[in-house]
Parts: structure tokens; sequence; C-alpha cells
């Protein structure tokens, strides 16, 4: 199982647990398993479209999987995923 | 924070406050990271650079600092918080970091002349405007 870190804002969702365990082959599979054990997060993380919603970095040990292969990105089971709000502004 | 603003012009220059703890909750000091700026306009707008971002938040985490305020410039206009800043800190209505104060330092010529505070408050931002003065210190010779 990989081991995925939970920004605060989002850890009301996974009972305040700043790491959870989620499995997958890939980057979407991961999150498709997150949001089966904690409802709500693949909302928080993906459009209606399935993409990553812009607001979110998602980085696969500490590289930006938009800079891989995005959600079809392979994970091992000893891999980190680091979910963190992406900022910007006007 | 003010010095890496001027120093970002024209550009917008952005970063975050960070505050430590001394232990049994009592506040700690403050500390100011400066952020590149990754957006492609950036005399309008700003992006926290990812991976940059992504350290930030793993090295507060180990030295249990909270973030306390996102700060951003703004080139040649007013220091308030604007509707492009609303969108993107609550997207969908959602805060992405609650808790947390919005300053944004309005730049002129290179020179900090405003500056406000805003916060998230009944479905929406408030904003203060900060007295510059507050700001400004001189390093110790």
């Amino acid at each position: 199982m990989a081991t995925v870190r939970i920004p605060t804002p989002m850890r009301t969702l996974t009972r305040n647990q700043s790491e959870v365990q989620a499995t997958g082959a890939t980057v979407r599979d991961v999150l498709s398993d997150l949001d089966a054990r904690y409802p709500g997060m693949g909302t928080r993380l993906l459009d209606e479209r399935g993409a990553v919603r812009r607001y979110v970095n998602i980085f696969l040990n500490d590289e930006d999987v938009r800079a891989l292969q995005s959600l079809d990105t392979p994970v091992k089971d000893a891999d980190r995923l680091t979910l963190i709000p992406a900022m910007a502004g006007g | 924070m003010i010095h890496h603003l001027e120093a970002a012009w024209p550009h917008e220059g952005c970063g975050v406050i960070l505050q430590g703890e001394h232990g049994e909750g009592e506040e700690g000091p403050w500390r100011v990271v400066p952020l590149p700026n990754v957006s492609p306009t950036p005399r309008i707008a700003y992006a926290f650079a990812p991976d940059a971002w992504l350290r930030v938040c793993l090295e507060a985490e180990i030295r249990r600092e909270t973030l306390v305020s996102v700060f951003h410039s703004h080139i040649d206009t007013a220091a308030t918080f604007s509707a492009e800043d609303r969108r993107q800190a609550a997207p969908g209505g959602v805060l992405l970091l609650p808790g947390v104060s919005y300053e944004v330092i309005s730049i002129h010529g290179g020179r900090a002349t405003s500056a406000s505070s805003s916060q998230w408050m009944d479905g929406d931002f408030q904003g203060v405007p900060i007295p510059l003065p507050d700001f400004r210190f001189e390093k110790p010779l």
C-alpha cells in the first residue's frame, strides 16, 4: 500500500489523520481507493471530468505528478503521495 | 516580507508566514518564507512554485510550525484582495487554507505603498487596511 500525506484542510475527511494508506497501481487508482476509504476526497481532488483540480498539487515521492504521467503515473507499494493545495492569485 | 516584495518588482512576489511553538501550545517565533512566483503572467498574478511549496510544507511539519499567512504583492495597483484572489483562495466556496490570513502589499515603482489583510468570515473574505509602518523594520547593525 502507498502512503498518502493529507494536507490540514482535508484532514476532516480522513478523521484528522495526516497520513493514510491506499492501494492502487497508478495515481488514479490510489486516489480512487482513497475516495472509497474516505468519501469526499475524490471530489476535492478531481474535477467532473476526472482530471486533477488545478488548485491541488499531487507529488509522488516529492515529484509533481504533472511532470510525470499525471494520473497514469505508476505507483509502487513503498511510494509516498503528498497532496498540497496549489496556491495562486491575481 | 516587504524587502522580498520590493525586490520582486515589477513582478508580483509571494510567500508565507509560519509560526513555531515553544511547547505546551505557547506561540513561538514567526518565520517569513518567500516563494518563487511561477505564474506565466507574473505582473498580474502569482503562483507558488509547487516543488518549493512542498518543501516548505514538509519542513513546517518537522519544525512544528503553523501556517498563519499567505502574502503577495500587487504591482502598481491597489492592495485589495481581488476577485481572482478570492476565487483562487476559495475555489467553489471551499477554503483551501482555513484560518489563514491573506496579506496583499501594493508595490509602486519598487516601493511598498499600502497593505491589507483579509480573512474568511461569514462566507466571504473581509479585508482591512494595514498601516504600512507596522511592517517596516530595520535590521540591527
